[in-house]
């Protein structure tokens, strides 16, 4: 029963540090499906622009022709994603939002496989499309999908291809990937052929990302800077060209940067990123946990298999004296901790197996393990299992084979007390790393009830937010008027962008200080409620009047002040390259979280929305009273102006809680693993408490013998291992303490958990150790002297 | 076979000392059947751990079939007493998570015999000792005597040149002691040196040569009829 008690607890242990490997290796694994991958990198743009600096994962069109002339370049791939729309087959139709335009060569960087078609020619022809598997299926099910079309904005494709699914460690992702060509096309519906020349000459527009693949044994560092010195040459004459010569050219600056695309996942948080990108941080703490939690595991044995030390006593002792060397015993006791350790391993695979579907579930992963179909994981396990078999059993084998036989012959089966203290100190680390753990894990939380509960800045509770606005089009105002008169409504408004969202930037001219500026602002078109709707506080002036204010702006407090405007109402902001567009400042906004807690709020603009303006959202406030049924009647009123489209919702409340589920997924993991490393080192506890019994034994029944009280021997034991579990407790707090700073600085506006918490999140470490080695202990103090 | 001279022990633990033996002379041959007879703490288990090359004298000369046992690094002794010396416990010594059989083969197995030698071996003990059926038993299934019986049979299975037996009918009641008493006859009277230690003065004298022991010294050592 003991040793199926060992076994078990060895299982679960190498079953969650097998787990946290795989959590690891997937992380550090994305973007490595490709090929290349390691000869794949993104371009990224980082620069200035008046007061602005740009940091962003995008990069502009003209950057990719450019490239391509370099001895360097293998392959260049320029993609843009396009807006959330409507795909539809016959009447099969939903809201799309990874659409993606890319050029013919997509195929041959990012190599996914192909089920049907060539990819090399599939994307030849301008409306031509590749699906993956997932989406064909979707569209049309069991029939064949290539050679079919399928229609987004008014554009029939052709379905010349599809392909294998995405590996979901992939910093982008996509349905569909339709070629290039096809945007002058689009760009047509909305202007003249000049209007797209200048949209994909713009080099101050980043409406996409560059992707280029190396040709072998090229330094990417050295192209990189040969790259930014000739940029210079093409990028001047457009500058010049905007600034009209009235302001410096020394104003607009713009670089670009190669990133590799296996490191995205991991290092890149730049604005426009195509996926919640994770922190190396997570990925040091997962390998922190996976290797605790398997010296855990390998103490937690050592002090299980030896606490019970006396029974083995007699036996190595006979064995010894029947002719075992002490190599013998050493290899006798190592083989029996790898056979434990293989077995264990073999129940934690097994468990691993049956497991990881709920795992990847709950916690929102993709992890997959295979066992058989892949040698390097084989080679893993195997060292796994002679790491855990080694480590678990070498002490116990320096243990018993260091046992001398005259110690057998004359009964004297007395541990060293150095062998308590390395026990002790063993358990004080894993008190300590469990203790950190909790803090850390304490602190996350805390961060993330932060974020949920403080206020951004404006009222999110019962504003539903429909998607694709747009759908209603011209007939906003008749769609307004309805579903204002619908019970449970209160307010109706549209604009451009969310909070949270990668904000379009405005540039504008702006008189700032005594001179002009040129600067990039987040812009959000915004409909006349917007505002009220929202619940922002007015500072200065006042809202959007939409007959008066066509050229009106309406900026936050954090503009203001940035660009030391003293009398910002009325004051004139330009639209830079055009005239025509000056807005007047009709009133100043109280500063609101219009991105998340990451970034630092920044100026603000929010222009009104034109009559034929495209907008994205439409946002419905909700009363108190609404039901399902009234949403049933906004849908109804959706149907009648959309022409059919999908009728696509969510709550504000939910789409801004996703901004965080990166930080919220992960810390849900360590949850999980600080309290079963907690489990674990309480277990520890008791196995060093039952060492220690067997111990103290023979003192504890001779003074019981003399007549010693029971609370006395109780008072002893605890003491004897009370001080290592302080000890770890009280260590813990400054790595924690470091620990949580260097994650919370990622948010710039954060909560950090009271330092007093440290000493109370403690208690009930204290708590379950006591209450775990009371039982035995007071059991102990029990019996009689004889039985002790 | 097992010669000493001067052989002195003492256990030192902090800043006493106890002298356990003290100038001890004895010299043990081939086929002799000695009864170290003595009390509580006079010394006979740490003369027979001395003549087990398990401790070494403090002072004094052991000599074990013409080795001087101080001179002999532990690798040494383990090798010569593997080969050369079977040990019966007053509990017997089993281990229990082997079977009867496995205990058995157990210094075959260290002394490196081949499966095929050992079976061979293991059995024809078995045999001798009459407890064959016993072979696919676990220790915790048998007898006291069975118990002993088998550990005898571990003992002799290597062709010991002496068997060292600490107090072997301790855990035994008067007539299992008297059946395993018999058993050690018998095998000395086919020639096996045997060197018992006991408190017991009855089981002492059914020994050929008896050394009493009190408080680490000989007292007598007489040949059987001299008592």
């Amino acid at each position: 029963m003991y040793s199926l008690l060992n076994v078990l607890g060895l299982a679960i242990g190498v079953t969650m540090s097998l787990f946290v490997l795989l959590l690891v290796k997937y992380e550090l694994n994305f973007d490595k499906s490709f090929s290349d991958s390691q000869r794949i990198y993104r371009y990224t743009t980082k620069g200035v622009l008046g007061n602005n600096f740009i940091n962003s994962a995008s990069s502009p069109m003209p950057l990719a022709s450019f490239v391509s002339k370099y001895d360097e370049v293998e392959e260049v791939v320029f993609m843009i994603p396009g807006a959330n729309n409507v795909v539809s087959n016959g009447a099969k139709q939903f809201n799309e939002d990874e659409f993606r335009f890319v050029p013919f060569n997509f195929f041959q960087v990012f190599d996914v496989p192909f089920i049907e078609g060539d990819s090399k020619t599939a994307l030849v022809e301008p409306e031509s499309i590749v699906l993956t598997k997932k989406v064909a299926r979707k569209y049309f099910g069991d029939v064949k999908a290539m050679g079919q079309t399928i229609n987004r904005a008014g554009i029939d494709y052709v379905i010349t291809g599809v392909c294998e699914d995405l590996p979901s460690s992939t910093h982008f992702n996509f349905s569909f990937a339709a070629s290039i060509s096809t945007i002058d096309n689009i760009l047509l519906k909305k202007g003249d052929s000049a209007y797209v020349k200048n949209w994909k000459s713009d080099w101050l527009y980043l409406n996409g990302y560059t992707y280029v693949k190396l040709k072998e044994g090229y330094d990417s560092g050295k192209y990189e800077v040969k790259l930014n010195q000739d940029k210079e040459l093409a990028l001047q004459e457009q500058v010049a060209g905007m600034l009209n010569s009235e302001i410096d050219i020394d104003e607009i600056e713009l670089n670009f940067y190669l990133q590799a695309v296996t490191s995205i996942h991991l290092s890149s948080h730049l604005s426009g990123e195509l996926s919640v990108n994770s922190k190396p941080i997570y990925v040091k703490l997962f390998v922190f946990i996976a290797v605790f939690i398997l010296l855990t595991t390998c103490v937690n044995f050592i002090n299980l298999t030896t606490a019970k030390s006396h029974r083995r006593f007699k036996e190595v002792g006979v064995r010894q004296l029947i002719g075992a060397t002490r190599r013998q015993l050493g290899f006798q006791f190592l083989t029996e901790a790898v056979v434990y350790s293989f077995g264990a391993t073999f129940f934690g695979l097994v468990l691993l197996e049956l497991l990881l579907p709920f795992l990847n579930s709950y916690f929102h992963l993709n992890l997959e393990f295979s066992l058989l179909s892949g040698w390097l994981d084989f080679f893993w396990v195997l060292l796994l299992v002679v790491v855990v078999g080694i480590l678990s059993g070498s002490f116990p084998a320096m243990f018993y084979a260091g046992l001398k036989p005259e110690q057998v012959m004359v009964g004297n089966y007395q541990v060293k007390k150095i062998g308590i203290t390395i026990r002790g100190l063993l358990v004080c680390c894993q008190v300590a790393v469990s203790m950190f753990l909790l803090i850390v894990v304490a602190g996350m939380w805390w961060q993330i009830q932060f974020v949920k509960n403080n206020d951004p800045g404006f009222a999110y509770d019962k504003v539903m937010v429909i998607e694709r606005g747009n759908a209603v089009g011209e007939k906003f105002d008749l769609f307004k008027e309805e579903v204002n008169q619908l019970s449970g409504v209160e307010l109706v408004s549209a604009c451009s962008s969310m909070p949270g969202d990668d904000y379009f930037h405005g540039t504008f001219k702006i008189e700032s200080g005594g001179g002009e500026k040129v600067v990039m602002v987040p812009l959000n078109y915004v409909e006349e409620d917007y505002l009220e709707l929202l619940n922002v506080t007015l500072k200065n002036g006042r809202f959007f009047d939409k007959k008066n204010d066509s050229l009106g702006i309406i900026i936050n407090s954090t503009a203001v002040e940035e660009y030391a405007l003293k009398k910002p109402l009325n004051q004139t902001i330009e639209v830079l390259g055009n005239k025509n567009w000056a807005l007047s400042v009709v009133g100043v906004v109280k500063d609101f979280h219009f991105e998340s807690y990451y970034a630092d709020i920044r100026p603000l603009a929010l222009v009104l929305l034109g009559k034929k303006m495209r907008f994205d959202y439409i946002l419905v406030k909700l009363d108190d009273d609404y039901t399902n049924s009234d949403l049933g009647k906004i849908e109804d009123v959706w149907s009648k102006h959309s022409d059919g489209d999908p009728f696509v919702w969510s709550m504000m409340k939910s789409r801004l809680d996703k901004l965080y589920d990166e930080d919220k997924r992960i810390v849900k993991i360590i949850s999980v693993f600080a309290i079963l490393a907690l489990f674990m080192t309480i277990m520890g506890i008791v196995a060093l408490a039952t060492f220690m019994m067997e111990y103290k034994a023979r003192p504890i029944g001779i003074k019981k013998l003399l007549g010693a009280p029971r609370q006395s021997v109780i008072l002893q034991v605890l003491s004897a291992f009370s001080v290592y579990v302080f000890v770890g407790v009280v260590i813990a707090f400054i790595p924690a303490f470091i620990a949580l700073k260097a994650w919370i600085a990622s948010y710039s506006y954060y909560s950090f958990i009271h330092l007093y918490y440290f000493p109370l999140l403690a208690l009930p470490v204290l708590g379950l150790a006591f209450i775990s080695v009371f039982y035995q202990t007071y059991q102990m103090a029990s019996n009689g002297p004889i039985e002790s | 076979m097992i010669h000493t001279r001067n052989l002195t022990k003492v256990h030192r633990n902090g800043g006493v000392e106890r002298k356990i033996l003290q100038n001890v002379n004895v010299d043990i041959e081939a086929g002799d059947f000695v009864g170290l007879l003595g009390p509580s703490g006079s010394g006979k288990s740490t003369l027979v751990n001395m003549f087990g090359l398990i401790e070494l004298p403090t002072s004094g000369e052991l000599l074990f079939m013409g080795h001087d046992i101080t001179r002999l690094k532990e690798r040494q002794r383990v090798n010569l007493r593997r080969g050369s010396i079977g040990f019966v416990f007053q509990d017997f010594g089993l281990i229990e998570e082997l079977s009867v059989f496995e205990n058995i083969e157990l210094p075959l197995q260290y002394l490196g015999y081949k499966r095929k030698d050992r079976v061979m071996k293991v059995n024809s003990i078995l045999e001798q000792m009459s407890v064959s059926h016993l072979k696919g038993f676990f220790p915790k299934h048998l007898t006291g005597l069975q118990k002993q019986l088998v550990a005898l049979a571990r003992a002799v299975v290597i062709d010991p040149s002496v068997i060292l037996a600490d107090e072997p009918t301790g855990c035994l009641n008067s007539n299992e002691g008297s059946s395993f008493m018999e058993v050690l006859y018998s095998l000395h009277e086919k020639g096996t040196t045997i060197v018992m230690a006991t408190h017991s003065a009855y089981e002492a004298q059914k020994t050929q040569r008896v050394v009493q022991l009190y408080d680490g010294h000989i007292i007598t050592d007489s040949i059987k009829g001299d008592l």
